[in-house]
């Protein structure tokens, strides 16, 4: 490990020194066959030069080369004045002329032999137009989602927090791929030691490509081996700019349709953006039954097989020759059972993820209705377990975030192999562990349990219930926001109930 | 960190030792209900039913075991000489014995339940008019398996006209002071399954006397509060009432328990009118009239039996253990000595809320 280590740092000096030469860099531009340099516009006008591949040609010639053709020769400082174009800078700096002529700037010099040059931002990037959110879509509610381009995002961001308290702190990420990388969060409500952490953190990140904001986001959770996710990767505006309110922190990326929140507890994860466009108590009953359709798909194949493999005496008389029957035609264990149809499904899955949606439904059909009855047919599988295992599957797919989903797909294999190895009990033991893994885990610095451990009674009412929003007068505890009050006009809720109707 | 990973390998290692033993579902016979009878010089004759898989099927196959031995785990060990798989006895629902054997004293043969982890919460024990292995080998129509068949019928009867009994009950009450212990009494006829009654006990022995089926309400008035059941009164020849429970509450007054002990047990049955031959409902005197009547017929019933216990020497109504838990310094000799005697008063009280539209 430490050897590729010492090998990545040398590389990345060797990048950065070859560059300290001015001409230098130009050879190592002109290596590539879309840099264009040319004299304009005869041969003793300007250098012009140029990544074709990154310049928008329209740009170049309605509003810098019809300049320059027009006019005798001027010097560089003349030549900015005229060109009608924002943020022309003038630099002899080779770290700049990198930057910016490798972001699309066009660089003008007086001779061809001149140093310093004339930089004009003229850069275009293909973007997408924003779509409606795929991973987390709901039915009701906004139908925008982030895309790749960076200044779209803060766009949608900030057209939905219009005050000046909404901080952008940039920083550049990646020795190659300097990604531009913004944390965003609201000054004054959000805690001053977070950002700190964060800012911190995001310094700390050494990585020569960040080409995702999942990447860093594994780089700066807190503990980067848990299979629990601790930042919330959303795709919708909406939800960070509600976030940011409460005090959370957003990071994004260039390049990447997601913002990473933080930090969460562990509920955050079971809880849809969907329940706050509902009333509060179908949003809070339907937020229930997400936890307990986690549950069921984390413990109910390791369940048959602790109940079927060890224990018997708890099945229910009437269950019994159900389960017997179903039993009696297969030749191997219950645990055997279990793992086959668990990694079928995992199959399915995989397969179904990979492949174009077209194709993904066939997949859909060929796995559920053929391979399970066949299964069931052939007798490698009960009925039982292969309702139980596809309830499971089912049941794990009603989690919003896609990232603990995974979590919960894998999470059973080590409850089954307890199960297998000490039944119920080893149900317990694999619980007891999981949990204390949990109870360790921070977010941020901030507790992954709360407000179940440690205990703060005034954070249920936005956890596993949510209350209506005349009840979330204060903002979550575990946030140490520096402004705690969220509803400031506490008397008007007394009349609330009187409109005007006389 | 290594240490840790050190950890984890030993313990991975040396708890596979730990494990319990496997009992795979499909690889056990679930014993489902068993059947003890007196063999002669010391033996028991133990009759087991199984249910077997059969592939495929939705219903159970039966098979039934026997075995003669001393003992009941002796017993067992003897039907799995017999059988494909280990008979288990996780599942039991009911625990029959046979009338000679119970009248030997059951304590032996109940033993090994107590004390058995295995065996659940809801395990009934009865008593079989004639012989258990009888009972456990027949072949019925409406359950295909015994067990459900008779942990049913005992279910429903304790709803309405057999006191709450299961094994913890029975334990209770054969060892502790001033409680004797009842049973159901079964009997097979025509095929079928019935509850005869109440067996009586002393102690762990059945006495050989029971309470009829048809008097089984009486009992549970005397002895717990509860809220079904029906009972008909008879006035004369071809002339009943039947009344149906709507709630029962019985109150024990024990005074004096230490010297010269007394009792009265105040039972108030709220009852409805089923069915009524000879009076007009119509009338409020006639109601009153049946009240006071039913009063007078019920309370004598009430009064034989208790006078009956009494004469038996036994206590299934839990009077001894009431007066001990409601008497400071209770002298359990002394209360023994003078229960055949002490004067028990039945005072019944009968309330008709309803009697218009019955059922």
């Amino acid at each position: 490990m430490k050897f590729f280590k010492g090998k990545e740092e040398t590389d990345a000096t060797a990048f950065q020194d070859n560059s300290k030469d001015f001409f230098e860099l130009l050879k190592r531009f002109e290596a590539s066959n879309d840099f264009l340099t040319f004299q304009f516009p005869n041969e003793d006008g300007y250098t012009i030069s140029y990544f074709k591949s990154l310049v928008s040609a329209q740009q170049l010639h309605e509003q810098v080369l019809a300049v320059i053709s027009n006019q005798p020769k001027k010097d560089l400082q003349q030549l900015k004045d005229d060109i009608p174009m924002e943020d022309i800078k003038e630099t002899t700096d080779i770290s700049v002329i990198k930057r910016l002529v490798l972001a699309g700037s066009i660089m003008i010099r007086y001779k061809k032999s001149d140093g310093k040059c004339l930089l004009i931002p003229c850069g275009q990037s293909v973007k997408r137009q924003t779509s409606i959110p795929e991973s987390e879509y709901t039915v009701a509610g906004p139908k925008e989602a982030f895309v790749e381009s960076l200044d779209t995002n803060l766009n949608l961001i900030r057209n939905r927090l219009p005050i000046p308290e909404l901080q952008s702190k940039e920083f550049r990420v990646g020795s190659i791929s300097q990604t531009r990388l913004v944390v965003l969060y609201i000054d004054g409500i959000v805690n001053q030691q977070l950002i700190d952490t964060v800012m911190q953190r995001i310094d700390d990140i050494d990585y020569d490509t960040i080409v995702d904001i999942s990447f860093v986001g594994q780089m700066i959770t807190d503990n980067r081996n848990s299979m629990f996710p601790q930042l919330i990767d959303t795709e919708r505006p909406d939800h960070l700019a509600s976030v940011l309110s409460e005090g959370k922190i957003g990071i994004m990326l260039d390049g990447s349709p997601h913002a990473l929140i933080g930090p969460n507890t562990i509920i955050s994860f079971f809880s849809s953006f969907e329940d706050y466009f509902q009333i509060w108590n179908l949003g809070t009953s339907f937020r229930l039954i997400r936890l307990f359709a986690v549950l069921f798909s984390i413990l109910s194949s390791p369940l048959y097989v602790a109940v079927l493999t060890y224990h018997y005496q708890v099945i229910p008389t009437d269950l019994l020759p159900i389960l017997i029957s179903s039993r009696g035609v297969i030749p191997f264990p219950p645990i055997l059972e279990a793992i086959v149809l668990e990694g079928t499904i995992e199959l399915l899955r995989e397969a179904a993820v990979r492949l174009p949606a077209k194709v993904g439904s066939t997949i859909g059909i060929v796995g559920g209705i053929v391979i399970g009855s066949a299964a069931v047919e052939a007798g490698f599988v009960s009925n039982v377990l292969l309702m139980l295992v596809a309830l499971a599957a089912l049941a794990s797919f009603t989690l919003p975030i896609y990232q603990i989903s995974n979590t919960i797909r894998l999470i059973r294999f080590p409850f089954l192999f307890a199960a297998q190895l000490y039944g119920l009990f080893g149900l317990a033991l694999c619980s007891a562990f999981i949990l204390s893994h949990l109870l360790k885990l921070t977010s941020l610095g901030s507790p992954y349990l709360e407000p179940l451990y440690p205990l703060r009674l005034p954070d249920f009412k936005d956890s596993l219930i949510r209350l209506p929003f005349s009840k979330q007068i204060k903002r979550p505890q575990f946030l140490r926001t520096e402004d705690r009050i969220r509803i400031r006009k506490k008397a008007k809720t007394q009349n609330s109930q009187s409109d005007i109707d006389e | 960190m290594k240490f840790h990973l050190l950890l984890i390998t030993l313990g991975c290692f040396l708890m596979t030792a730990c494990g319990v033993e496997k009992q795979i579902l499909e690889d056990v016979l679930i014993a489902e209900i068993v059947g003890y009878d007196d063999a002669g010089s010391n033996k028991i004759k133990g009759t087991v039913v199984v249910s077997v898989p059969q592939p495929g099927e939705e219903s159970l196959g039966k098979e039934v075991y026997e075995a003669i031995t001393h003992d009941v785990k002796a017993a067992r060990q003897q039907e799995n000489a017999k059988t494909p798989f280990p008979i288990v006895g996780g599942r039991l629902t009911v625990i029959l014995y046979g009338e000679e054997l119970a009248r030997k004293g059951l304590n032996d043969y109940v033993d090994t339940y107590r004390r058995d982890p295995m065996v659940g919460r809801d395990l009934y024990l009865a008593i079989v008019h004639g012989k258990a292995e009888d009972l456990v080998k027949m072949e019925l129509k409406l359950i295909k398996t015994p067990g459900v068949q008779v942990k049913e019928l005992i279910e429903q009867n304790i709803r309405t006209n057999l006191p709450d009994v299961d094994l913890h009950r029975y334990l209770y009450a054969c060892h502790g002071k001033g409680i004797d212990p009842v049973l159901p009494l079964l009997e097979t006829a025509e095929e079928r399954i019935r509850v005869k009654g109440i067996a009586l006990f002393k102690r762990d022995r059945y006495i050989g006397k029971y309470i009829p089926y048809e008097d089984g309400f009486l009992f549970k008035v005397l002895s717990e509060n509860f809220k079904l059941g029906s009972y008909e009164i008879k006035w004369k020849e071809n002339e009943y009432t039947e009344i149906n429970n709507v709630e029962s509450k019985v109150h024990y007054d024990i005074s004096n328990a230490n010297q010269n002990p007394k009792v009265r047990i105040e039972v108030n049955l709220k009852a409805n009118l089923l069915e009524v031959q000879g009076y007009d409902l119509g009338n409020p005197v006639d109601v009153k009239k049946i009240e006071a009547k039913a009063e007078h017929v019920m309370g004598e019933k009430l009064n034989e039996m208790v006078t009956m216990f009494q004469d038996n020497n036994i206590d299934p109504i839990a009077l001894g253990d009431m007066a001990k838990s409601k008497t400071r310094d209770f002298n359990l000799k002394h209360w023994e000595i003078a229960y055949p005697h002490i004067p028990i008063e039945v005072d019944l009280d009968i309330e008709m809320i309803q009697t218009g539209i019955a059922e």
